[in-house]
């Protein structure tokens, strides 16, 4: 008897365990990497280089926040790249030779994005069409759009202002500004997700559509709204993207969407819809970012680096499946 | 008679959709404090009269909705919550990565002002709502893919309590819980009565509504048969009423001789989950198999179709060792399965019925890869025939057929190949009693042609009275075989719900 309860005592601590592992599982795939780079190149855990980390993922990590309402949402944006574009081109433009103040220009962008976004949602919601074919379609059409506005060239950004705040400057002449910003949207982003009923509804309406609308749920104003965010958080991404290149340039952001739903999802972001974590993306877009550094620092080439930033998606989601299936 | 003694009254209700009138000019009233069953088969128009209350279908114009004496029009599923009608519908619409207490408030979130979530109310509603329903063990804060379906069913039921509605709909709560379950739900109805709600209760189960209806409206092909007091019927009579004739017979007889043993299974193991499963099912025989939901039916035909591993035991077919590991190897030694779920596993609900048909034959037909479909077509039309599939033709997509001819088609792909033993898991789920009777006798001549039948069943006339020989299970392991003279729902109910016995072989019938 005693023998008995012993043993279950011992296949609960077992289970407790299994449980810890795959609550944290991101953050255990993100420490192993940080042990295993500092060991290879010491210089990897210096402050200064962990800060140029988060400032490199910065704007894949803002667009991976919208991306993470989106997927909780069962749907899928391929077009935030290109709308990060729009933003650079279209604010470079409207600066250039003082034609505007950079203020209204911003809030000129800002509409101009969230109207992509939006439209991204009402094609998808009204003429009931996959998101993934609407938002294929239109990351051609804003590709275009931003090509077109320059005729494929780059634009230089004559605001040096700009420039300083959303790209290269610091805040008390160390922490990058594209981080501080990153980080309120990311608090912003954990608000709206777990504390608001927006939130609520999202992950509902994406953990099962049904139920959402007979709860009275106005599931089209919601995936409409979320859609029209995501070009909000595109618009952020693309601010970033164009001080840190200081200029508007039609072909930046090619494989921000890709890059941010594979943030998304190592963090454990079901690709299906009804579970998504904020604190996961960030998480997993820190795996993304560790392993470009790090890889970097080791002297590997960027043919090298996707070709293992693939392979780590992979085996993610293989452990993820497998530690799963475990539990059960 | 003054309308205000109903809380909730149709007037001349009609819905058309393009080609099909669902319903025509029904009109019904219902009362505070009862339970009224709305009966009739599939296609009757129920599910219509559902979707148009909860407010997912306007009615055609002419008809008219009263609650509480005033007309309402319902424009969506929030305007008839709106007007104090609650649905839970026969698919549980609950999200499942979701807690219980999420879960409950969902419908309710107009009731909260402003843009946050109050996680601690909707814990507490949701926790004295379970405490109510006599659910202290279901844990508020659990997640909803962790309860079993009963533990699902009760949120449900939860979600209709706080809704603080004075008209549940409930259509076919029972579809997928056990009897002990259905039991302690008809308490929360009678709760729920008590306290002044009115219920429209669904259901084809004729022999359940009997104890609860207080009233009992027969709908036939979209037209309202009448309403009856549930005191002043039988269940003949509202047979009668149902299917317009007189249904002598919804079992019928069939009397075959019973050969030799055609699957012989010995202490059939399947890692936690089966545990020491032993019988044998004859030439002829139809073998049932009973207990409540969760005591791993279903896994026990899964293993013996080898779709689990099988970690123990032995199977013998026709003498020879029986060691299936995937379903292919099992069609192989023509063993057929007819699984619970047609809609997920049985049919490709997007293909037409002739493709569905010859979904296993297809990878027989032709060794060199390419598929004669003039003959295949010719294979379906004459299991359309012979199984009576009504359909406009073998063209038809399966999606768009009823449920009865939809389980006639998952069927029909086996047939070919002469199964020896064919596998069925509630073969006569959400299908309505004629169609009923029909796959009964498809049994019947199957087993006649000398096939030997296993069949699991949740309900127990159905299975008393198709069944030869029953086996009785709890969590996995077996408690008993009752042969067909013996068999009582008394006495499979007390072998599935008794504790920690031994099996007892009540009879072993025809060992």
């Amino acid at each position: 008897m005693i023998q008995a309860q012993a043993k279950t005592a011992q296949t609960s601590a077992k289970l407790t365990i299994w449980k810890l592992i795959i609550r944290y599982r991101t953050i255990l795939i993100l420490l192993a990497l940080v042990i295993v780079f500092t060991f290879l190149k010491p210089v990897f855990i210096r402050p200064m280089n962990l800060l140029s980390i988060l400032k490199n993922m910065s704007y894949v990590l803002i667009a991976g926040l919208g991306m993470t309402f989106v997927i909780t949402l069962a749907g899928l944006d391929l077009s935030v790249g290109s709308i990060a574009a729009v933003v650079g081109v279209g604010f470079a433009m409207l600066v250039r030779g003082e034609f505007m103040q950079a203020i209204p220009a911003l809030l000129i962008v800002m509409v101009a994005a969230l109207l992509l976004g939006f439209f991204n949602g009402v094609v998808s919601v009204k003429g009931k069409i996959e998101p993934f074919l609407v938002t294929l379609a239109t990351m051609f059409m804003y590709r275009g759009l931003a090509l077109t506005l320059t005729a494929g060239k780059p634009v230089p950004i004559v605001i040096d202002k700009f420039v300083t705040i959303f790209g290269n400057g610091t805040l008390f002449n160390l922490i990058p500004t594209p981080v501080i910003i990153s980080l309120i949207v990311l608090l912003i982003s954990w608000f709206l997700f777990t504390q608001t009923k927006f939130g609520f509804y999202v992950r509902s309406i994406g953990g099962n559509p049904e139920a959402a609308r007979v709860a009275g749920i106005d599931l089209d104003l919601v995936k409409i709204v979320t859609y029209t965010m995501n070009g909000g958080y595109a618009f952020i991404s693309g601010l970033i993207l164009a001080a840190l290149m200081n200029s508007g340039l039609p072909d930046v952001g090619s494989t921000l969407a890709l890059d941010c739903i594979s943030g998304v999802i190592l963090g454990g972001t079901a690709i299906s819809g009804g579970v998504g974590s904020i604190w996961g993306t960030l998480a997993g877009c820190l795996i993304m970012a560790t392993l470009n550094n790090g890889m970097s620092l080791l002297g590997a080439q960027y043919h090298v680096q996707i070709l293992v930033k693939g392979l780590v998606i992979i085996l993610a989601v293989l452990m993820d499946n497998a530690l799963k299936s475990r539990q059960k | 008679m003054s309308s205000n003694e109903y809380v909730l009254e149709l007037k001349h209700i009609s819905k058309t959709f393009p080609g099909v009138v669902a319903l025509k000019n029904v009109s019904m009233g219902v009362k505070s404090g009862e339970v009224h069953v709305l009966l009739g088969e599939n296609g009757a128009g129920k599910s219509t009269l559902i979707k148009i209350l909860s407010g997912y279908h306007p009615p055609d114009k002419g008809g008219e909705v009263l609650v509480s004496g005033k007309p309402v029009t319902f424009r969506n599923p929030k305007d008839a919550m709106d007007a104090s009608i609650h649905t839970i519908y026969q698919e549980l619409t609950l999200c499942p990565a979701m807690t219980v207490a999420e879960n409950t408030v969902l419908d309710k979130q107009s009731q909260f002002k402003g843009f946050m979530q109050r996680k601690r109310e909707y814990q507490a509603i949701a926790a004295q709502a379970l405490e109510d329903l006599g659910q202290r063990e279901i844990d508020p804060s659990a997640l909803v893919r962790d309860l079993s379906i009963a533990q699902q069913q009760v949120v449900e039921i939860a979600k209709a309590v706080t809704s603080q509605a004075k008209i549940v709909l409930m259509d076919e709560p029972t579809s997928s819980i056990s009897q002990k379950d259905a039991d302690r739900l008809m308490d929360i109805i009678r709760g729920l009565r008590e306290n002044g709600v009115a219920i429209i209760y669904i259901s084809h189960r004729l022999h359940e509504i009997g104890g609860i209806a207080d009233r009992i409206t027969v709908l036939r092909d979209g037209e309202l048969v009448g309403t009856v007091n549930n005191a002043e019927v039988t269940e003949q009579d509202l047979i009668k009423m149902m299917v317009g004739r007189e249904l002598k017979n919804v079992y019928p007889k069939r009397e075959v001789p019973i050969g030799d043993v055609v699957l012989r299974v010995e202490n059939l193991t399947s890692g936690e989950l089966i545990k020491g499963i032993t019988f044998d099912v004859h030439k002829g025989e139809i073998f049932g198999i009973g207990g409540l939901i969760g005591s791993r039916r279903t896994e026990t035909l899964e293993t013996l179709f080898g779709m689990r591993p099988i970690t123990d035991g032995k199977m013998f077919l026709n003498g020879k060792k029986y060691h299936p590991t995937s379903p292919r190897q099992a069609i192989k030694r023509r063993i057929a399965f007819v699984t619970e779920d047609r809609k997920k596993s049985g049919l490709v609900l997007c293909l037409p019925v002739y493709e569905n048909i010859n979904l296993v034959n297809a990878q027989q037909a032709n060794r060199k890869g390419y598929l004669n479909w003039a003959k295949l077509k010719a294979v379906a039309e004459t299991h359309r025939k012979t199984l009576n599939i009504r359909v406009s033709s073998i063209e038809q997509i399966v999606n768009s057929l009823s449920g009865g001819n939809q389980q006639k088609v998952a069927l029909a792909k086996w047939l070919d190949f002469a199964p020896q033993v064919i596998i069925f898991d509630e073969p006569t789920r959400g299908i309505d009693i004629g169609a009923k009777t029909e796959i009964y006798s498809i049994m019947g001549e199957l087993a006649a042609k000398g096939a030997a039948i296993v069949m699991v069943s949740s309900e127990l006339p159905e299975l008393i009275s198709v069944a030869d020989r029953i086996l009785v299970m709890q969590d996995g392991r077996m408690k008993g075989i009752v042969s067909k003279n013996d068999a009582t729902q008394e006495l499979i109910m007390s072998l599935a719900t008794q504790k920690n016995q031994e099996p007892s072989h009540t009879s072993t019938g025809l060992e």
